[in-house]
């Protein structure tokens, strides 16, 4: 037995279990707790009740065709033209067929507006809306929503495409429980064999996308319904009048939901596909204002959440908390286990940093296989499975690194303001209005 | 130099420098008169009416050469510019030599015309407008005229066609064009009623879902520190502008607040579009047309090429014909060429002159192999080889490429010296292009007489 295991890991059998937990502690307590106990205890559980959880959506998917309500299907975006007519197709191909479909051009700049009066002219878009002047995507977003004749809007990324019962499924939820707001899609890697930075993306989002979300949806803390493929109930829109000012408004949006009340739900089932960004460049970009927009939403404009007011939520809370705890506490923890061990165990790191790269490995096959329990499209997933092994170095490393830059950037100078994925108007605005 | 004789019955004469103009004062002064010894007309009246029904019947009612002669107005402002454009001008009696002059040139050039038999209606519309513009040597530009039905008038085209009948009218003056008869330059284009071909329109804004025209704009308001948007109508409270969804006052445009497009609403069906459709109502028979329904055409300015010069030489065997894309100007279809060698039969048994008819025939495997578009282009380049070498009043029919018929009035025997052109010719470019193969060209010569039967010549 001991012939058969490389040394450093022989090593940590002979010092025994006490060392290893004092060394090994951010895994223990968090990565180990975090994706592998707790999804499994609730992948249990989901399969325990898995029949009883599908005779519910069927009940509830009988009352939507029965009830057949419109739908308004909304699309913000700037220079998107080119994906409307392959959109308008895959909606087309939708088995729920009762809803208007609404563009919104954020002053684009390309061909975007001549394609959309064309497709308006065609009959394939129900409304299409430009506005000359950019306004940012929040603002798109709503104009959009002042037109929606829908009681229920589906919101969408251009981008994007749909299983054909995506929009069905979706809408679902509402009628499973009538305090339910808002509920999000399921939204995976298009282009994941295009490149390692897609590939890796592809096993991220199936883990804190799919997986994550089922989790969080189950525990009632599900935080951020994604803007590429989510649905809202039109009165719960109006009643937190639409979208404020980004980035990162998909997060926003959900806790301003949340907070006025309204329960906010995962549908795993709901399927859309997405292209992820195919160099590490690009993604750095996106991560960055990603990032950013945890700081500026969760910590800063949200803080409310987190002190014993009149319509205190503990759900609400924990939502927050769980999102900040798991990005910005754990990623200053993180920096203090670096520090603990280069300052406490520096003569050892020829067996702690294999030992750890190791436990990582294992870890992220067997949080692999919890994907795939989840997953309702195993076979195509399966040529993931390789790239796993470097989760390691993407997630443990590289996001890492991009996370703590942005937190520190928008912490201490607040750099979202700047971002220019807003125009610079209404930046200053809420800047100075202190959103 | 100038004097005006009273003709015996009562009609005004202006003759200097040895031509002779007819001063007309009504359509009925054209029946007094025998136009021979005239070379040209003066209007002689003010009335726009009366001066155009002479225009019209000079241009149009009478023969080629007599319709090209010099028509003058007798002095500025008293006729419209959409009847003086179809004459020559102000006889300024002042300067009455130069205008003596222009009567001279026009004269001498309308003595170039030959043609004469023209077989359809479009043929005798083009020689009036080619003829114009040799004999004028000018450009034919149109004029914008408000009561025209499509807001121009050609000089001498619009008189040949009715009002309704003006989308015929423009394509002719692009016909000219293509069949490389005239030069064109781009004036305008035009859009006419889908109905009519009218161009009078009232063009209008409409709802896009039910055609209202009861639709009304908005501006619409983004909010920038809340990002709402909406119509103003959401943001008025009384005189102010204040954001329903944020509560704050909206002080200062392009600070707090901007309007990035605007939106209407139909008062109809409440239907709300950004784009409205347009329509436009056609004023004369108030068919509504859609902007792509309207009919473009565009007006052109046209002069008179060499090509054009050529079909006016050209004596009455001539005959345009319609599919001209080969350029072959002695061709004619297999029927018509039929036609006239009956009538060069006919002419024969009475006339007692010399006419040949010849038949080219190529036998060659080679060129029925190709084929059909190399095929077509062998056989127009063999009619254009055969055709250099004919005469102005030669015909030639040819429906493929292995049969040509020919029709040479005029000629003996002793005068084949271009036939003699043609089987060599024709001979050296297939033997240049195919292998060689001996005797591939065999001419049949006949000497039409009085008896001649037009199956049998044809069928050989
Ligand atoms: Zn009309
Ligand atoms: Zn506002
Ligand atoms: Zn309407």
């Amino acid at each position: 037995m001991e012939q058969l295991l490389p040394e450093y890991i022989n090593y940590w059998f002979v010092v025994g279990i006490h060392k290893f937990i004092r060394v090994f502690w951010y895994f223990v307590l968090f990565e180990f707790t975090r994706y592998i106990l707790i999804d499994f205890i609730i992948a249990g559980i989901f399969y325990l009740k898995k029949d009883q959880r599908k005779k519910r959506f069927e009940i509830a998917r009988q009352k939507l065709r029965k009830e057949n309500p419109f739908v308004s299907v909304i699309i913000p975006g700037k220079n998107e033209g080119k994906h409307l007519f392959k959109l308008t197709k895959s909606l087309a191909e939708q088995t729920f067929k009762n809803f208007e479909l609404i563009i919104v051009d954020d002053g684009s700049d390309d061909d975007t507006p001549i394609i959309g009066r064309n497709l308006e002219k065609l009959g394939l878009i129900d409304m299409f809306l430009r506005n000359d002047m950019r306004g940012g995507k929040a603002s798109a977003a709503n104009l959009a929503l002042r037109y929606s004749k829908g009681k229920y809007i589906v919101h969408l990324d251009a981008d994007c495409s749909f299983d054909r019962d995506a929009i069905e499924n979706v809408l679902v939820p509402f009628f499973m429980d009538n305090r339910i707001g808002a509920v999000g899609g399921n939204v995976k890697v298009r282009n994941y064999k295009n490149s390692l930075c897609s590939r890796l993306q592809a096993i991220e989002y199936l883990k804190t996308v799919s997986v994550g979300r089922i989790i969080t949806s189950y525990l009632g803390i599900y935080k951020i319904i994604s803007g590429a493929f989510g649905a809202f109930k039109k009165e719960a829109t109006d009643a937190v009048y639409g979208w404020d000012i980004g980035p990162g408004l998909d997060g926003d949006i959900t806790v301003k939901i949340r907070k006025s009340g309204y329960k906010v739900v995962f549908e795993p089932s709901a399927v859309c596909l997405t292209n992820a960004p195919e160099s590490f460049k690009v993604l750095t970009k996106q991560r960055l204002r990603w990032d950013k927009s945890i700081v500026r939403f969760r910590l800063r404009k949200h803080k409310d959440v987190y002190f014993p007011q009149a319509n205190f939520s503990w759900s609400t809370f924990f939502a927050l908390a769980e999102n900040v705890y798991y990005n910005v506490v754990l990623d200053i923890l993180w920096w203090i286990y670096i520090i603990d061990i280069f300052l406490n165990y520096s003569g050892s790191l020829a067996f702690i940093i294999p030992m750890n790269f190791t436990l990582y490995f294992v870890m992220n096959y067997v949080q692999m296989c919890s994907i795939y329990l989840f997953s309702e499209r195993k076979k195509e997933e399966r040529y993931l499975w390789p790239y796993a092994s470097m989760m390691t170095i993407y997630t443990g490393t590289y996001l890492r690194i991009v996370r703590t830059v942005a937190y520190y950037k928008e912490f201490f100078f607040k750099r979202s303001f700047e971002d220019p994925w807003n125009p610079y108007k209404s930046s200053s605005q809420a800047k100075r209005a202190g959103l | 130099m100038f004097k005006v004789l009273k003709h015996s019955n009562n009609h005004l004469k202006i003759s200097a420098n040895g031509y002779t103009l007819m001063l007309i004062a009504q359509l009925s002064d054209f029946e007094k008169i025998d136009s021979k010894n005239i070379d040209g007309f003066v209007i002689d009246t003010t009335k726009p009416k009366e001066a155009y029904k002479i225009i019209t019947h000079l241009k149009v009612k009478t023969t080629l050469k007599e319709s090209l002669k010099p028509l003058f107005v007798p002095s500025h402002n008293l006729l419209p510019k959409f009847i003086t454009c179809h004459t020559d001008g102000v006889l300024d009696q002042s300067q009455l030599a130069i205008t003596m002059e222009r009567v001279a040139v026009i004269t001498s050039k309308i003595k170039d015309v030959k043609l004469t038999n023209t077989d359809n209606y479009e043929t005798m519309v083009t020689a009036r407008v080619l003829g114009f513009l040799y004999t004028r040597n000018q450009l034919l530009t149109p004029i914008v005229h408000r009561q025209s039905n499509i807001g121009y008038t050609y000089p001498v085209l619009s008189l040949l066609y009715k009002e309704n009948e003006a989308l015929a009218m423009l394509q002719l003056a692009q016909k000219i064009a293509a069949n490389g008869w005239g030069n064109a330059k781009l004036k305008d284009h035009i859009h006419l009623c889908k109905g009519c071909h009218g161009n009078y329109f009232n063009f209008r804004e409409v709802c896009g879902a039910c055609n209202s025209i009861d639709i009304s704009p908005q501006d619409m308001i983004h909010h920038f520190v809340c990002a709402h948007v909406a119509p103003a109508t959401d943001f008025k409270k009384e005189e102010e502008l204040s954001c329903p969804k944020c509560d704050k006052h909206l002080r200062h445009i392009g600070i707090d607040y901007d309007k990035p497009s605007t939106i209407y609403h139909c008062n109809s069906c409440s239907h709300e579009f950004q784009q409205p459709k347009m329509e436009a109502l056609c004023m004369d028979c108030e068919t509504i047309n859609g902007l792509d329904e309207l009919i473009q055409q565009p007006i052109l300015e046209l002069s008179i090429t060499q090509k054009g010069e050529q079909l006016l030489f050209n004596t009455q065997s001539k005959t345009i014909t319609k599919d001209n894309n080969l350029s072959i100007e002695n061709k004619c279809t297999e029927a018509l060429f039929q036609i006239i060698l009956k009538q060069e039969i006919n002419r024969i048994k009475t006339h007692n002159c010399k006419s040949v008819y010849a038949q080219i025939h190529l036998n060659n495997p080679t060129i029925k192999s190709l084929n059909s578009i190399a095929k077509q282009a062998f056989h127009n380049e063999l009619l254009q080889i055969i055709n250099s070498y004919l005469l102005e009043s030669d015909i030639i029919a040819s429906e493929s490429f292995e049969l040509y018929h020919l029709l040479l009035p005029n000629t003996s025997f002793k005068e084949l010296e271009r036939l003699e052109n043609i089987e060599y010719n024709v001979q050296k470019l297939l033997t240049d292009n195919i292998e060689n193969q001996p005797n591939q060209v065999q001419i049949k010569i006949h000497n039409i007489t009085g008896s001649d039967e037009v199956g049998e010549l044809i069928s050989g």
